[in-house]
């Protein structure tokens, strides 16, 4: 999933200086799973918004904010001065192409596409490089896990299975030698990884899919 | 002056039938200290309270496991929500408050009445 936090409140307030009818709009997807941005999450900062003093704060919540299809209610909406969006960057865009001539505010910082490790506690997995080779990697993405993004690691840098960028996060590369050992797939490491084409991630441009079997 | 408590009805519920309460309490009775939100704390706000008080089980005798633990780490939560808006946090306070502890709950409710009348002072 996208896994977002909330903004600092300052920020956000910040945002709206001025604005005295603002309309929280959420997603019931991703940032509902992740506790950052769900029906509960917009009234919380719904009612935060109020304590600090704005006079019209409402709440709405769609299914999916990456989606047109679920934005349909949004348009019979009242009168706002602006939408404080707690989606993803995504939803945000979404939302600003929905509404052009309103100002759509970002309530969250959207941080990763990662797993929920634990109560509280969240993780990356992937950079959608466009590009997988987990089935070589065993199951473990170096270009996500590996700080450098390392395509044959480790580096130097590997100390005892942790990274000398942080202690606390786990070598890619040791978790990937210890799950193929495990499985006895080792010489799967023989093979170099040749230079990754980075034209399927961030520098062929923004990328689009299209599906002839699908699209009208 | 209002101010909203929220009591497990295993522990605080308990101490607060042994006396009278005062004037200013409004009296919420959970059926355990993890069912209190964020957003009931900040809703109380919002309806007009000066304060909020939680007040659960000690959290290693919690009937529900966890229950008085989610209470407390939601209220420091949400004391940072009141604090980044410009609200004293104090106005906001968790205590463990066990079923014979009714003085204890008296005082609790007596410091924060007498807090509150020193700050609006």
């Amino acid at each position: 999933m996208i896994v977002a936090e909330r903004k600092p409140l300052k920020e956000i307030t910040g945002m709206l200086q001025g604005k005295q009818r603002v309309l929280v709009v959420g997603c019931n997807t991703c940032v509902t799973i992740c506790m950052a941005g769900g029906r509960k999450e917009v009234a919380i900062l719904a009612s935060a918004l109020r304590l600090a003093g704005i006079e019209h704060v409402g709440e709405e919540t769609v299914e999916r904010q990456c989606d047109l299809e679920f934005l349909g209610p949004l348009t019979k909406l009242g009168e706002y001065d602006c939408l404080l969006s707690t989606a993803c960057g995504i939803g945000v865009q979404l939302l600003s192409d929905l509404f052009p001539n309103l100002p759509v505010y970002p309530a969250l910082n959207t941080k990763f596409l990662g797993v929920n490790e634990d109560l509280g506690r969240w993780s990356e997995r992937c950079q959608s490089c466009g590009d997988c080779i987990l089935d070589r990697t065993g199951g473990i993405c170096p270009i996500a896990r590996c700080s450098k993004s390392l395509l044959n690691g480790p580096c130097g840098g590997s100390q005892n299975g942790k990274c000398e960028v942080n202690g606390d996060v786990d070598c890619a590369w040791q978790l990937i030698y210890d799950r193929l050992a495990a499985r006895g797939e080792l010489d799967r490491l023989e093979t170099i990884f040749l230079p990754k084409d980075w034209s399927h991630s961030r520098d062929g441009g923004p990328r689009r899919i299209r599906r002839e079997d699908v699209a009208l | 002056m209002r101010i909203v408590v929220f009591c497990c009805e295993n522990s605080a519920y308990q101490a607060a039938r042994q006396g009278q309460l005062p004037a200013e309490v409004d009296l919420i009775r959970l059926p355990c200290g993890g069912r209190v939100e964020v957003l009931h704390m900040l809703r109380a706000f919002e309806r007009g309270a000066d304060g909020v008080l939680v007040l659960t089980c000690q959290e290693d005798n919690c009937q529900s496991l966890h229950g008085s633990a989610r209470a407390r780490h939601r209220v420091e939560y949400a004391k940072e929500i009141l604090q980044e808006i410009g609200i004293d946090p104090e106005r906001l306070q968790w205590h463990p408050v066990t079923s014979n502890m009714g003085p204890r709950f008296r005082k609790i409710v007596a410091d924060m009445i007498e807090g509150l009348k020193l700050a609006s002072a």
